[in-house]
């Protein structure tokens, strides 16, 4: 596991999750460990019905774990009040969706602003000047007043990107962001994602596209609901996935 | 904030049809209760004018011994109430104007009395006998071959009569009186004896006649002074005011039209005020073609009084009026009648023109006569005459049935018939008669020692003449009647007796008549009608006083003392209103929560998306209730708009009564609702409330929506 915990900004240990399924249970995620430091770029990759977005749920704090801890930013999650995990949302974690999830009745400047009216300790000016600096960062100034259903895929996806990083969470989450995309707006939004990456917010996000894994630093593999390979260093098995998955 | 309401319009926007038809309804349900709150409250200014200014005054004062409720505007109820009786009206008058409050006590007494309508024959004889008591002998000739021309139909309706009979005993003495009067001898006799053929023809052949129905007259026994003084919406219409200190009768106009007047004339009327009032056709309307049918059926009503001379100078009339050579008046009369839309008014004009003046447009008229039959407490039958002295009417409210309801009559009269200065209880009743000696009086006896104002026995003359009326002075029981009728009363002694209620009016109220300004009906003020609470303070000062003064009497608010019928009505009133408000509130209430909560399910993404951002539940419930106050808002705010509008036009051009019982609640011709801020409050609170509490639940839903909703991909 990591070498010394103080930078983790993510921290999972021995995190089980099962779903009721009739008289069954699904065990989604059956005993993972997971350790992201500050300022990581990675990727969770591994076949459908692995357990990507059960794992991202759960780091996302939108979903509780059956055992294990799920440690966010130094707080365990599970201690926490719902509205308390609200608020870690808010104050720590930005998400990516796969199917972007604008708001389809404000603009593009509204959707980005948005998750900064949440917030009290933010004011107008400082709201406005963060706005337009990554609406600029996404190339989307010319676009400012129109709303997401005037917008191509990969211009929705680049405002929900500037509306995840607005608020400068320390995790970026985004489960398949690329998925609803060609390949080369595709290729564009994770050359973005990485761009912001470099300012030190940590970016998680799973894919099972090979092209999206080999764009990431670290690449952990997860195959029925455990983790397969925590992807440090120049991995051989990187390659492997990689073939596995296509 | 900011942004939730901009999403709450967006979405608004967005959901425009949804958004149309609840703020539709919402408009609607606002405007309905700023205009509704504004029409219940003239409704009830009307209703306290209609109650308070007609009849009742502010408080009614009663017996605390009184067995039934004061129902002033009972009407339906065939028996008056027993309300005990006020033995000194003027002790308890003085009591009461020590009160501060009070301004005006006025004595009543209410009753009712059924009077049969005088037969043709009747009515011709009692012109026959006004013209020999005047002398005027040039109308005698007309005036008697009239009544043989009656006597002749009536002894063909006897004979009808005689074959469905049973007791043919009776008809064949009242044939043989018939057939005397209809003798050529008995009219060559007349002149040498009239008055006397007159009392033979009046107590033998009238009752043969066939009655015009009876009436029951309702009355008020008060001071006429005082009455038409206090009793705001009060007008002379036709005649004059019984004079102070004289007997008397007068009509009410509403009672005079409908009951006392020609049936033919009444219906022509009826016609037309529909017609005008409603807009209702002759063509389409049942009920006004059943007047037309009445008409044609009963023309013999105009006929039979008519007068040969009068008849023929009709029939020539109608020929050129309707270009005919029909030589039978009822038949020319019946295609007169037979009136459509296209001649309606032209044939109304000539009826009141040519006809009326030759006919008895009403069966009383001012000038005549009435012999009132009334019963006192302990059941015995008393008879008044009364002259009539003159027709009022209620300002506003000549045509409302209930307003109409009671005649006016000098309080002497009413004691005299109903025994109001007399005992009334059985004790009471025993003593006097252990005192007069009177050990037992045969109900017959009683009926003549009572009749009429005459406690003397009438005792019995010679009649030569008409040996079968023998036993009776009939020309002088005539007489006493006629000396009682015009007795002259002061008004120590009017105030001295008993009466049964007593009308209070309170100062502070201003006038609530709408003034005798020739427009009738200004626009009624809110504050010129006495509020209930300041009512109610000054009620007990009254109760105060007389309990003081060692009265035992119930004082009831104008609200209480008229009846639940009218109470009854301005509740139902309200009730309606509310009802139908609650129905659209309740319509819009589902409308909104249904399609709140579609939306809610539609937005099931949107809503975990922006909590996967970090919303707490608040937010999203408060995202709902901005939506949901908007609305309010907006729709609220138009329809109070169109309300508040709606109102003050209404308020400034009325709204006319069109039906009957309309001018009553009214209090008038028109309606003219008031805009009071209050009811701007009232009608924005309720539809906050509505659109918040219907809002609640798709919010409450909403917010339930857990995060991870956001992340089902939908695309
Ligand atoms: N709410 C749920 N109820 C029941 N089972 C669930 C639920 N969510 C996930 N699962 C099951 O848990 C397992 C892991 O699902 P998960 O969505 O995490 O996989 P995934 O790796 O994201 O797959 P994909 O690549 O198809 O998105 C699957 O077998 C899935 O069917
Ligand atoms: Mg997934």
């Amino acid at each position: 596991m990591g070498n010394g915990a103080g930078d983790a900004v993510v921290v999972l240990e021995a995190v089980t999750k099962d779903y009721p399924l009739g008289k069954t249970t699904v065990h989604a995620v059956r005993g993972v460990d997971i350790r992201l430091e500050r300022g990581e770029f990675a990727v969770l990759a591994g076949p459908s019905g692995s357990g990507k977005t059960t794992v991202l749920n759960l780091i996302g704090c939108v979903d509780v774990a059956t055992s294990g801890k799920v440690i966010i930013a130094g707080r365990d999650t599970k201690l926490l009040k719902e509205s308390e995990r609200t608020r870690l949302r808010l104050e720590t974690l930005g998400f990516i969706f796969q199917s972007f999830n604008l708001i389809p009745v404000l603009d593009l400047y509204q959707n980005v602003e948005f998750p900064l009216l949440l917030r009290k300790d933010i004011d107008k000016a400082e709201r406005k000047r963060r706005v337009l600096e990554l609406v600029e960062r996404v190339g989307l100034t010319g676009q400012m007043k129109q709303r997401p259903g005037e917008l191509s895929g990969g211009q929705r996806q680049r405002v929900a990107i500037a509306r995840a990083l607005v608020t400068r969470p320390a995790i970026v989450l985004a489960d398949e962001p690329t998925a609803n995309l060609d390949s080369a707006t595709g290729q564009s939004i994770l050359e973005l994602m990485r761009q912001m990456n470099r300012d030190g917010t940590t970016f998680l996000f799973s894919t099972h596209d090979p092209v999206v894994m080999a764009a990431a630093r670290r690449v952990i593999r997860i195959a029925d609901g455990k983790i397969a390979d925590q992807g440090f260093g120049a991995n051989p098995s990187a390659g492997a996935a990689a073939a596995h998955a296509h | 904030m900011g942004i939730l309401l901009r999403i709450a319009l967006r979405n608004l926007r967005l959901h425009w049809v949804r958004t149309l038809i609840v703020g539709f309804l919402l408009t609607v349900g606002t405007w309905l209760v700023v205009v509704g709150q504004g029409a219940i409250d003239a409704i009830h200014a009307g209703m306290q004018r209609s109650v308070v200014d007609t009849l009742s005054g502010h408080l009614q004062i009663t017996s605390g011994a009184a067995k039934d409720d004061l129902e002033l505007y009972q009407s339906a109820a065939i028996a008056v109430p027993d309300l005990g009786k006020i033995a000194d009206f003027g002790k308890v008058k003085s009591v009461l104007q020590s009160v501060p409050e009070v301004d005006a006590v006025i004595p009543m007494g209410l009753g009712r009395s059924i009077v049969w309508g005088a037969s043709s024959i009747e009515t011709k004889l009692a012109e026959l006998r006004r013209s020999i008591n005047d002398g005027t002998s040039d109308k005698r000739p007309a005036l008697i071959a009239h009544v043989r021309a009656i006597l002749k139909s009536m002894t063909g309706d006897l004979d009808k009569l005689q074959k469905v009979a049973s007791d043919t005993k009776e008809t064949d003495a009242q044939k043989a009186d018939l057939a005397r009067a209809n003798s050529d001898a008995f009219w060559q006799e007349f002149d040498k004896a009239p008055l006397d053929a007159l009392e033979f023809l009046e107590n033998r052949i009238s009752p043969l006649g066939v009655q015009s129905g009876f009436y029951f007259f309702n009355y008020v026994g008060t001071d006429p002074g005082a009455f038409a003084k206090n009793f705001k919406l009060f007008r002379m219409q036709s005649g004059e005011m019984i004079p102070e200190g004289q007997r008397g009768f007068m009509f009410n106009s509403n009672y005079y039209e409908r009951f006392v007047k020609h049936r033919t004339a009444r219906r022509l009327d009826e016609i037309k005020e529909a017609r005008e009032l409603t807009g209702a056709t002759i063509a389409l309307d049942e009920n006004l073609k059943r007047m037309v049918e009445h008409n044609k059926a009963q023309v013999s009503q105009i006929t039979e009084q008519l007068d040969p001379v009068k008849a023929d100078e009709v029939k020539v009339l109608l020929q050129k009026e309707l270009g005919s050579t029909e030589g039978e008046l009822s038949k020319l009369l019946v295609s007169f009648l037979a009136v459509d839309d296209d001649n309606f008014q032209r044939r109304y004009d000539f009826f009141y023109k040519e006809i009326a003046p030759r006919i008895r447009l009403y069966a009383y008229m001012v000038g005549d006569t009435i012999s009132l039959y009334g019963q006192t407490k302990s059941g015995y039958p008393r008879a008044v005459n009364v002259k009539v002295w003159g027709v009022f009417r209620y300002e506003g409210l000549e045509k409302s049935g209930l307003a109409g309801v009671y005649n006016v009559m000098d309080l002497m009269s009413f004691r005299d018939l109903t025994g109001l200065s007399e005992p009334v209880s059985a004790e009471e009743l025993a003593s006097i008669k252990a005192q007069a000696k009177i050990t037992d009086i045969p109900r017959e006896k009683a009926e003549d020692e009572l009749f009429g104002a005459g406690t003397e026995v009438v005792t019995a003359a010679d009649n030569k003449t008409f040996d079968d009326l023998a036993g009776r002075d009939l020309a002088g029981m005539r007489k006493l009647a006629e000396a009682a009728q015009n007795a002259k009363f002061s008004q120590a002694d009017l105030e001295a007796g008993p009466v049964v209620n007593i009308a209070v009016f309170l100062k502070g109220a201003q006038a609530s008549a709408p003034g005798t300004s020739a427009a009738g009906d200004a626009p009624l003020a809110k504050a010129t009608l006495i509020d209930a609470e300041q009512l109610e303070v000054s009620r007990l000062k009254v109760v105060d006083a007389l309990k003081k003064a060692g009265f035992d009497m119930k004082v009831l608010p104008w609200s209480s003392a008229q009846g639940p019928l009218v109470g009854g009505l301005a509740a139902g009133i309200s009730i309606f209103f509310y009802v139908i408000v609650g129905l659209i509130f309740f319509v819009a209430f589902i409308v909104i929560l249904n399609s709140l909560l579609m939306a809610t399910m539609e937005r099931t993404q949107e809503i975990g998306t922006i909590r996967a951002m970090g919303a707490q539940r608040g937010y999203v419930i408060r995202m709902f209730a901005i939506e949901g106050a908007a609305m309010a808002v907006i729709f609220g705010g138009l329809g109070l708009g169109l309300g508040a509008l709606t109102v003050i036009g209404l308020g400034a051009s009325g709204v006319p009564a069109t039906s009957e019982i309309l001018f009553f609640i009214f209090g008038g011709r028109e309606l003219h609702p008031l805009l009071d801020v209050g009811h701007l409050a009232v009608a924005f609170s309720v539809i906050v409330v509505v659109t918040l509490v219907s809002t609640l639940i798709p919010a409450i839903a909403a917010a339930r929506i857990p995060p991870i909703a956001a992340m089902n991909a939908k695309e």
